[in-house]
């Protein structure tokens, strides 16, 4: 039994061959599959090759079917060793599930980035992502007495 | 090499509202970009722990409680307040929440304030009445008219020219409107207590609601009503024996409601004599299946005074937690012995004052 076939093709020219029913998880691809243009491959101008392979990957293990069965608490696990990756490549595949709209993808990676932040003071956040403080020390006081309130 | 600040804002919201509202101060004192994007979408949209405010001795606190540590292998429960510093130089009277507002009635002639907490600002609002001086036994209502959102306190029944031609006993904010716990004005044996909603749009109280148990007047009956995630409604009823019942509805609207079973336990097996409180705030977590009742007393020692809840569970399930030790420095001027305990869980909003 063949499946259809599609070629994905990364901004950096690599080309990669993906099952139609694991790519259509990106509803920018199922899109194109509809309107019937993929026949010499489709061009994915803001993905590289290095995510490209990552995207790939997830669709691969989220394509659940007879063949493919898994459970929810194995899918989390491996949800976590997929997402040890560096920060930048992280952000990467925020634009690409945001681009290519991987639902499931977007909220993991987004979610993910949120965990960092959750927890840390504000010197934390600012060092973990190389955010400059661009307050005031007055500024910054005024901020931390509006939020006196808020739930710690 | 990509950084957080390299995405377009959108995307940043889009992390932004996946984090909790326990981390709001930390992310808004991060850096300017953050603290505005902040206010443009709510924060952590699931929560895993009561968030709310509480009025304790005429001063407001937030209050976190979480129950987290509540499983089979440990009992830890560590709630947390936090006494508001920006409404902190009048004696508060009477706190009510609704959608993310907060009306606050303070002591002696003064204005109510709304406060937003989520945006920071607080809009004065005056009395309908020049003359109207708030009185103790003064009951609000809180809610607004659907169409603008225009947000409308109601006050002794005399605001909106309404009488509502029963007993107003309690009442709660959900969606938008208030409910109330009511009596019939006549008392005679078989008449039931129910539950009236306020529609502000309308201006005119709705339909009798019907209510899950059968009150029957006496003066050691207790009902309390609180909001469950801002989307139903669950009644704590104390019965004149001591057992306690918790519903909770399946479906509530202005004109109809249906009811089903959270808890029943009898108070009277319990060690303490926290039943012989007045009323009884409380929360629900449906996913812990149990009910946290406060009871509206500190306890006092000889140094400090402290708030306690008691966590309900099926089967006898019960826990005790002191929590808000203060020290025993304030005055109190409590001449007239107000009860001033009240509680409630917050929903943040993103309402322009």
């Amino acid at each position: 039994m063949s499946s259809k076939m599609i070629v994905l093709m990364s901004s950096d020219g690599q080309s990669f061959e993906v099952e139609e029913a694991v790519a259509i998880q990106s509803q920018t691809i199922a899109h194109m599959v509809e309107d019937d243009c993929v026949a010499d491959g489709i061009p994915l101008a803001n993905v590289e090759s290095k995510i490209l392979v990552k995207v790939i990957e997830y669709c691969k293990k989220y394509h659940v079917d007879e063949a493919n069965p898994i459970s929810e608490e194995d899918l989390n696990k491996w949800d976590e060793k997929f997402m040890d990756l560096e920060q930048s490549t992280i952000f990467e595949l925020i634009l690409a599930a945001n681009y290519l709209n991987i639902k499931s993808l977007f909220d993991l990676t987004c979610q993910t980035v949120a965990d960092m932040i959750k927890g840390k003071t504000p010197e934390e956040i600012r060092s973990t992502f190389n955010i400059e403080n661009d307050f005031t020390p007055e500024e910054e006081e005024a901020v931390r007495k509006e939020n006196q309130w808020a739930f710690e | 090499m990509r950084t957080i600040s390299d995405l377009p804002v959108a995307l940043v919201e889009e992390i932004l509202s996946r984090v909790p509202l326990t981390s709001l101060s930390a992310v808004r004192s991060t850096c300017k970009t953050w603290n505005a994007l902040s206010k443009t979408q709510i924060f952590g949209k699931t929560r895993q722990q009561f968030l709310g405010f509480m009025m304790i001795d005429f001063g407001l606190y937030s209050i976190k409680f979480d129950l987290q540590g509540l499983n089979y292998e440990s009992d830890f429960v560590e709630p947390s307040i936090k006494r508001v510093s920006i409404l902190d130089q009048l004696d508060i009277f009477k706190v009510f929440h609704c959608e993310g507002l907060l009306l606050c009635v303070f002591r002696g002639n003064r204005w109510p304030v709304v406060w937003n907490p989520y945006l920071g600002g607080t809009g004065w609002i005056q009395p309908i009445s020049d003359f109207h001086k708030y009185q103790v036994s003064d009951k609000f209502a809180f809610g607004y008219e659907n169409k603008n959102r225009n947000y409308k306190i109601l006050s002794a029944w005399k605001v909106l020219d309404v009488n509502p031609d029963c007993d107003i006993k309690c009442g709660v904010s959900l969606k938008g409107k208030t409910y109330f716990f009511a009596k019939e004005i006549a008392k005679a044996p078989n008449v039931k207590d129910f539950l009236v909603c306020f529609d502000f749009t309308a201006e005119r109280f709705g339909p009798r609601l019907p209510l899950p148990f059968h009150s029957c007047g006496l003066f050691s009956e207790h009902v309390t009503l609180s909001c469950v995630r801002d989307e139903h409604l669950a009644v704590l009823y104390r019965r004149y024996n001591g057992v306690m019942e918790i519903y909770i509805t399946t479906k509530i609207e202005p004109n109809e409601v249906f009811w089903s079973n959270f808890l029943k336990v009898d108070l009277t097996t319990f060690p303490d004599r926290f039943y012989g409180s007045r009323s009884h705030y409380f929360f629900i977590d449906e996913e812990k299946k149990v009910a946290v009742v406060f009871k509206n007393e500190p306890e006092w020692t000889m140094d400090c005074s402290y708030q306690t809840a008691y966590i309900i569970g099926k089967g006898g399930y019960l826990k005790s937690v002191k929590f808000g030790e203060t020290p025993n420095d304030r005055k109190h001027n409590n001449a007239w012995n107000i009860n001033s305990f009240m509680l409630s869980s917050y929903v943040p909003s993103l309402v322009q004052l």
